[in-house]
């Protein structure tokens, strides 16, 4: 079922690990461009995971046994919005960060956690998501790519593809099919932890529109998988898939994603002297919708807190986020059109125009607007 | 949310859609305002010192979502916060509804006409605010021109130079009336979306086409699920505008009363669309309960400054700040 969100205070205390770690960034991405920033988490920077890890940072709700800083999800929605708002490119420890690392601690034995967890917590392991293949998107049930047992572990073959960064990543959690058929739906689907480096396995980075190479096309060839490398149990991998996307959908990076372009349209504005009804308007709309999300996202943030697993919430988060992110677009995009005489500076138009191409997928990835819809519709039970 | 919740149930029994009815139709004015009165709930505002409850506009969002929900005609928001104002005022509080205005025309001979006042034929009095001076004016002496559709209560209200005179009382801080009457309709905005998207959900559970209920047609949860995201937003857009920064917990905060109205404004509209395509014909029906709620949804968006014109005062406040997140942080949210 879903819930209304109420209003809650982000808890005092934070900050001045605010402050640290925006004295950090500033410090860090001073030299960074507009247009770089507009990548948000869909920049990547290995050497800045890497010092984000030496400073603590990853796997800020990890317990501290497992290399993490037991936090609670507050510190980490404070420290994912000073790095969202501030487009650091955190793309390579990401997913990691964000799923992989908890729902290894919340499914996975204590074994894998042991292994796994601090890797992740150093940023010497990123993970990336095998879900989507050729011909499963959004009916992600109807996957091929199997996992077949074997005196070995398990035998894994088939393919993944949209894969964001699997080319820098070194390990993949794949939903894949250990029993039945295609058919058989939710029943028979597993998770397994793939080491990408090991034999058989083929990354194929795919170039999107804006020039970049974020996602993959991922090849398994008769890959030998370890027993081990099954998380959880068997035929449980549809439950797991669908907490996990709680986590992927629940954060503050479904607000901020075009927040380099409305800073730097703002800069721009008060440089310029101008203040007209229809600017502060503009302004002022984008503003309040942006705080409604953010006290949305902390609802959210709340549940997770609390223990709970607000998967619709977060749906509703994220589908309503992700409108608002694109609408950002379009409405500098529209006030730009509407004053060709404004003096718009070069890297505020290349941040636009990569926002145009790729602000598209904001409501593709981690579900599309048209699922998320569909989970909302379950959860006020529209039957 | 208790507030809410008794309210919401005295509100269930004294301002059902017959009693609303009955009202609009002129058969039976005074039964819901006397309960109203009765009830306390008037007061909530008032600070202790001067007989009330002294609570803050945190407290009232409950009250005014469950007035908003039901889609009280009388402008109880207006009264709730005017009678907050009189009595930080020191001034004497009269029995009545009293109406909320700030849109204003002077004519040369002291003539003052209060534009588009919400609940303004069901008010007794009428505390308006124009620039440095307050008045609160008696209706039973005003010329009266009704300025809405079937069931509404809104009007232009004039009142002669010798009223306007003798009613001049002590001044409230500058625009403490328009942010009270924005933030107050803001969150009954709130309110009455909450119901129409319960009805609305009903209704598409309820009503079978295709051999399914209409609720199971991708089409028509594609839009619902749209509207739930706006209700949920609004609701959460006014739980932000109660936030009291203000010495006095009556007074509200001017940056997020603007953010509140702004964002209930925007989306009252497309709510109450959805709910009538939803519907169809039988929820443009009079007999029909729907657009009791949704007539309010259309009002009360323009009343006291719609969307565009509290959006800009809100942009105005952020532009000055150097920090959009910061002034996110600080001004609109409060910590704990």
């Amino acid at each position: 079922m879903l819930y209304p969100l109420d209003y809650v205070a982000e808890p005092t205390g934070l900050d001045s690990f605010r402050q640290e770690v925006r004295d950090f960034l500033d410090h860090e991405l001073s030299d960074m461009s507009t247009e770089r920033r507009a990548r948000s988490w869909m920049g990547s920077d290995i050497a800045f995971s890497q010092k984000l890890a030496q400073k603590g940072w990853l796997g800020l709700t990890i317990p501290q046994s497992h290399g993490g800083a037991g936090k609670d999800f507050f510190a980490r929605f404070v420290l994912s919005e000073e790095l969202l708002v501030s487009g650091a490119p955190v793309a390579a420890h990401w997913i990691a960060d964000r799923q992989s690392g908890p729902l290894i601690m919340r499914y996975g034995s204590s074994e894998q956690q042991a292994f796994y967890v601090p890797r992740i917590c150093q940023a010497d392991a990123f993970f990336c998501i095998g879900m989507s293949e050729p011909n499963s998107g959004s009916d992600l049930v109807s996957i091929r790519t199997k996992a077949q047992s074997n005196e070995q572990g398990w035998l894994l073959n088939g393919s993944k593809i949209w894969t964001t960064n699997a080319h820098q990543c070194h390990y993949m959690i794949a939903l894949v099919r250990t029993s039945g058929e295609p058919s058989d739906r939710h029943k028979g689907l597993s998770q397994v932890i793939v080491d990408l480096s090991l034999p058989g396995i083929t990354i194929r980075p795919i170039v999107d529109m804006s020039g970049d190479t974020h996602f993959n096309e991922v090849f398994f060839d008769n890959v030998q998988l370890a027993p081990d490398a099954l998380i959880g149990h068997e035929g449980q991998g549809w439950e797991q898939c669908t907490a996990e996307l709680a986590f992927e959908r629940s954060g503050p990076e479904r607000i901020y994603s075009s927040m380099a372009l409305l800073n730097a349209w703002v800069t721009e504005v008060r440089a310029s002297g101008i203040d007209d009804e229809e600017t502060l308007a503009l302004l002022g709309d984008l503003l309040g919708e942006m705080s409604a999300l953010r006290g949305m996202s902390l609802a959210v943030t709340q549940r997770l807190v609390d223990g709970d697993s607000p998967a619709v919430e977060a749906s509703v988060v994220k589908d309503h986020g992700t409108d608002f992110e694109q609408r950002l677009v379009r409405a500098i995009s529209d006030w730009l059109g509407a004053r060709p005489e404004f003096p718009v500076s070069g890297e505020l138009l290349r941040a636009l125009a990569y926002l145009e191409q790729m602000g598209v997928t904001f409501s593709l990835r981690g579900g599309t607007r048209e699922i998320l819809r569909g989970i909302i519709a379950r959860g006020l039970a529209l039957r | 949310m208790e507030l809410l919740d008794t309210f919401d149930r005295l509100l269930s029994e004294t301002c059902s859609p017959m009693q609303i009815r009955q009202l609009e139709n002129h058969e039976e004015p005074a039964a819901i305002w006397s309960s109203l009165e009765s009830s306390g709930f008037l007061d909530i505002l008032v600070p202790e010192s001067a007989g009330g409850a002294g609570l803050g506009w945190q407290d009232a969002w409950g009250v005014l979502f469950a007035a908003g929900r039901h889609a009280v005609p009388y402008p109880v928001a207006q009264t709730l916060f005017a009678r907050a104002c009189l009595a930080g005022l020191d001034q004497d509080t009269p029995t009545g509804p009293i109406a909320l205005a700030t849109a204003v025309s002077h004519r040369g001979d002291g003539v003052l006409t209060a534009r588009l006042v919400q609940g303004g034929l069901l008010a007794s009095h009428v505390l308006l605010q124009d620039h440095d001076t307050t008045y609160l004016l008696p209706v039973d002496q005003a010329t009266q021109e009704a300025v809405g559709g079937q069931g509404s209560f809104d009007a232009h209200l004039t009142w002669q130079g010798a009223v306007v005179t003798t009613s001049v009382i002590r001044g409230l801080p500058r625009e403490t009336v328009s942010h009270g009457l924005a933030l107050g309709l803001a969150v009954v905005i709130a309110g009455v979306s909450d119901r129409v998207l319960a009805m609305t959900l009903t209704y598409a559970n309820d009503r079978v086409q295709f051999g399914k209920p209409i609720g199971r047609l991708q089409a028509v949860q594609q839009q619902i699920t749209e509207m739930a995201e706006r209700v949920y937003g609004v609701r959460m857009a006014t739980q932000l505008g109660c936030q009291s920064q203000a010495d006095q917990a009556w007074l509200p905060s001017h940056n997020t009363a603007a953010l509140a109205k702004s964002q209930a404004s925007a989306a009252a509209v497309r709510i109450a669309n959805v709910a009538h395509a939803v519907h169809g014909a039988i929820g443009v029906t009079h007999e029909y309960d729907l657009q009791i709620y949704t007539r309010r949804l259309y009002e009360w968006n323009r009343a006291g400054g719609g969307a565009k014109y509290w959006a800009a005062r809100l942009g105005r406040a952020a532009l000055d700040d150097s920090c959009l997140l910061d002034f996110m942080r600080k001004d609109l949210f409060q910590a704990a």
